[in-house]
């Protein structure tokens, strides 16, 4: 007791707990009134997440993908804290709406309440604005796609277009400089502007009370008024706490946030906004071209005139829904029609085959991200992963060098004129080449002729294909094979070793990778493809390392086959 | 003078005084970027494939790999954009930006209906010339300086302001 009387005498905090504890709410608690302190405890979970995430992120375009990724991926718990900073900040945006409607309906914004309404009108678009400068940060396709869409838009309205582009994105493109100013937006400017209007908010709050339901007589009112403790702190606490329980257990159901692949703007990545301006997006699609710009800014002005002007032209005695029958009108059609482009947005995007089939590619790269991320972000940034990445470089090198003559059932679409390497040294490929070299799959539209096809029954070809294939070890050895081999008279053309002169290529070694090394360097060579062969040497043309990946590339390529219509 | 107007000279000044010191370098620094060029690429023209490996009147889309400098930082190559190539009959070749000239989304191409298409707000350009056929975009597709030098295809990378009817380089 003496440590607490030695300080109330100091700070004379008992009489403000007093003040705050006791404070009169007219006409008694209400579950009606939770959404604002609910509303007040969420954004006190966003600057405690927030926090935490701002001591592992890094505004760089070559790091910020990687910072999230380790936090997410490497942290104890990591994952939950960036999950609930996340989903939070949608809960906020519904609460937002909810508290909104509440003291709409009441006709709390009515007098002397209009400064309350318009500072939450105004926090409403500051936390729009986190959120837009929130989902850009971890840099991945999501954010880098949905928020160019933002910055364009920006750039279309009337005058002064270009310069806020400009500065929103800080210069001519996206790049550093649009982290950092986003940064510096979402975590310095944004925090202190909204805690000062929440502030501002609540200290209006306290001062005018309650709007209680209009229905309800002065008399019942002032009989029934309480203070703050207990009633409703436990009504606020109860709700908070059911919702901090939900919220966290929809975060483990998600497990954490989605951080998509590092964002590539050579990439086609389809760009969906967050669920909260889908509508925004839907209005941008159904309004015809020219009409575009004054629908959708007449659209936001109308509304924000609206709510912004309530106050000062809704002035019947009493708030009863008989006597603002326009306004509640007006209210209900803004809130049907977002809510109607919300929902036939999605469902466009679930009819759609494909946007599917984009999704699902989207999430084969994000997975692919994610387990090379795991050796480190490289120098160069989280892009350079899939540069650094075999795989990549090897498709690269295929389709610089490869695929204008050879197919390999990627994504590349090659002419065919050289053999179609999907499936490449498969045993269906090897049965199909030996069954008809000349088939225009294989040797058919080359100049290498001089083997006809082999009739020879099916078991035959496949006891023939696995000894053809056991000769690279890519495959046991077949002896049944190797007899056959013989007795057909494939050798009298074919070698098995380096033996000089035969008519035909050796099979030393066959689809190996020493083997894959001399075709790739030397097809010219007497003991390949002599004379008959197009396909140019790379023989100094490639590094080893690169004949390595470009070897890795068509032996794993994808079996995604990409759509062309995307 | 009077005391009172004295007093209010003082204040006057002293507010203006430390409201310039302080606040004009301040919203230089915060506005100085948007009148830069803060992301620079090169102009060097890509080289593609050569022109007969692509089929006749079929997009065919290529990333551009570029080095650049996004302020204060230097890159070796990497993708910054991606374009289509199409090839005519008569061996030249069309090149347009991917980038859609609505709001910027990238665009695919549809080979059931032979029309450039946008997942974003469902924009579409013809195969012949780019031009808008459905949708909101404002204009057709962006097309670029193609040249063709010993068979092989050169393209100058360029990308342009979106959601206006003019084409502007951004
Ligand atoms: C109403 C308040 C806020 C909202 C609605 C909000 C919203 C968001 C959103 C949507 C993201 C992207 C998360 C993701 O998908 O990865 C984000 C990221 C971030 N936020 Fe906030 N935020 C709020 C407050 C704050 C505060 C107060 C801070 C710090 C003082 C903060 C720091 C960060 C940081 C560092 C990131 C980047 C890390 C990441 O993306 O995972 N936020 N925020
Ligand atoms: S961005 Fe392409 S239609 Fe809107």
């Amino acid at each position: 007791m003496r440590l607490r009387d030695w300080l109330n005498n100091r700070t004379g905090y008992r009489k403000l707990l007093d003040h705050l504890l006791n404070e009169p709410v007219l006409g008694g608690a209400r579950w009606a009134y939770i959404f604002g302190s609910a509303l007040a405890i969420l954004f006190c979970i966003q600057i405690l997440t927030g926090i935490v995430l701002a001591f592992y992120y890094s505004p760089s375009t070559k790091e910020a993908w990687g910072s999230v990724y380790y936090l997410d991926q490497e942290i104890l718990l990591g994952w939950f804290v960036r999950g609930l900073h996340h989903y939070s900040s949608s809960a906020i945006i519904l609460l937002l709406v909810t508290h909104l409607f509440q003291v709409f309906l009441y006709g709390a914004y009515r007098p002397p309440r209009e400064l309350t309404w318009w500072s939450g009108i105004l926090m409403l678009f500051v936390t729009l604005a986190f959120s837009l400068t929130g989902y850009l940060l971890p840099w991945d396709q999501k954010g880098f796609w949905a928020t160019s869409v933002v910055a364009s838009i920006a750039g279309t309205f009337p005058v002064i277009g270009h310069f806020l582009r400009t500065t929103l994105q800080g210069g001519n493109d996206f790049g550093n400089l649009t982290l950092t100013r986003f940064f510096g937006f979402h975590v310095f400017l944004l925090p202190a502007f909204l805690t000062s209007l929440f502030l501002f908010h609540l200290f209006l709050f306290r001062r005018n009370g309650v709007t209680p339901h209009w229905k309800r007589d002065t008399n019942e009112l002032h009989k029934k008024t309480e203070p703050f403790w207990p009633k409703q702190i436990i009504y606020d606490i109860i709700f908070a706490t059911a919702l901090v329980f939900v919220l966290s257990l929809f975060v483990i159901v998600q497990h954490g946030a989605p951080l998509d692949a590092p964002a590539d703007p050579s990439s086609s990545y389809l760009a969906r906004p967050e669920w909260y301006f889908r509508w925004l997006f839907e209005l941008l699609k159904i309004v015809p071209g020219k009409w575009e710009g004054p629908a959708v800014l007449g659209f936001c002005l109308f509304t924000f005139f609206f709510l912004a002007a309530l106050p000062l032209v809704e002035k019947s005695p009493v708030p009863s829904f008989k006597n603002r029958r326009v306004h509640l009108v007006v209210a209900f059609g803004i809130a049907g029609l977002i809510s109607w482009l919300t929902l036939s947005s999605f469902i466009a995007d679930w009819n759609d085959k494909g946007v599917a089939l984009q999704e699902k590619q989207a999430q084969t790269e994000t997975a692919k991200a994610l387990q090379l991320a795991k050796g480190g972000i490289p120098p160069g940034g989280a892009l350079d992963l899939y540069l650094n990445d075999s795989y990549e470089t090897g498709k690269r090198l295929f389709m610089e060098h490869c695929k204008n003559c050879h197919k390999a059932g990627g994504e590349e679409e090659g002419e065919g004129s050289a053999p179609d390497l999907t499936n490449f040294m498969t045993h269906e490929w090897v049965k199909g080449l030996i069954a008809d070299p000349t088939d225009p799959k294989y040797f058919g539209k080359t100049k290498i002729t001089g083997m006809d096809p082999t009739d020879v029954p099916d078991e035959d070809l496949d006891a023939l294909t696995d000894y053809v294939l056991s000769l690279g070890g890519l495959a046991p050895h077949s002896k049944r094979g190797e007899t056959l081999f013989e007795d057909s008279g494939c050798h009298t053309c074919h070698p098995r070793g380096n033996e000089e002169a035969s008519d035909g290529p050796t099979l030393d070694q066959y689809g190996s990778k020493t083997w894959m090394y001399r075709v790739i360097k030397n097809p010219d060579h007497p003991l390949l493809y002599g004379e008959q062969n197009e396909m140019p040497a790379f023989d100094g043309k490639l590094l080893d390392s690169q004949i390595d990946d470009l070897i890795n590339y068509i032996f794993n390529k994808k079996s995604l086959v990409v759509s062309e219509q995307l | 003078m009077k005391r009172r107007s004295f007093f209010n000279l003082i204040l006057g000044f002293c507010t203006t005084a430390v409201s310039a010191i302080v606040g004009l370098p301040v919203l230089s620094v915060f506005f100085d970027p948007a009148r830069k060029q803060t992301v620079r690429r090169g102009d060097k023209p890509h080289e593609f494939e050569a022109v007969e490996s692509l089929p006749i009147d079929i997009p065919r889309k290529r990333e551009i790999i570029q080095k650049g400098t996004d302020a204060w930082d230097r890159s070796d190559p990497k993708p910054v954009g991606a374009v289509w190539l199409v090839r005519r009959k008569g061996n030249t070749v069309d090149a347009f930006s991917v980038a859609c000239p609505h709001l910027g989304c990238a665009t695919g191409f549809n080979s059931e209906k032979n029309v450039f298409f946008c997942p974003c707000h469902d924009s579409a350009f013809s195969l012949e010339d780019g031009k808008t056929i459905f949708g909101p975009a404002p204009r057709g597709l962006d097309p670029l300086p193609v040249k063709i030098e010993e068979g092989k295809i050169l393209v100058t990378f360029k990308k342009f302001i979106q959601g206006i009817t003019s084409r502007k380089e951004a």
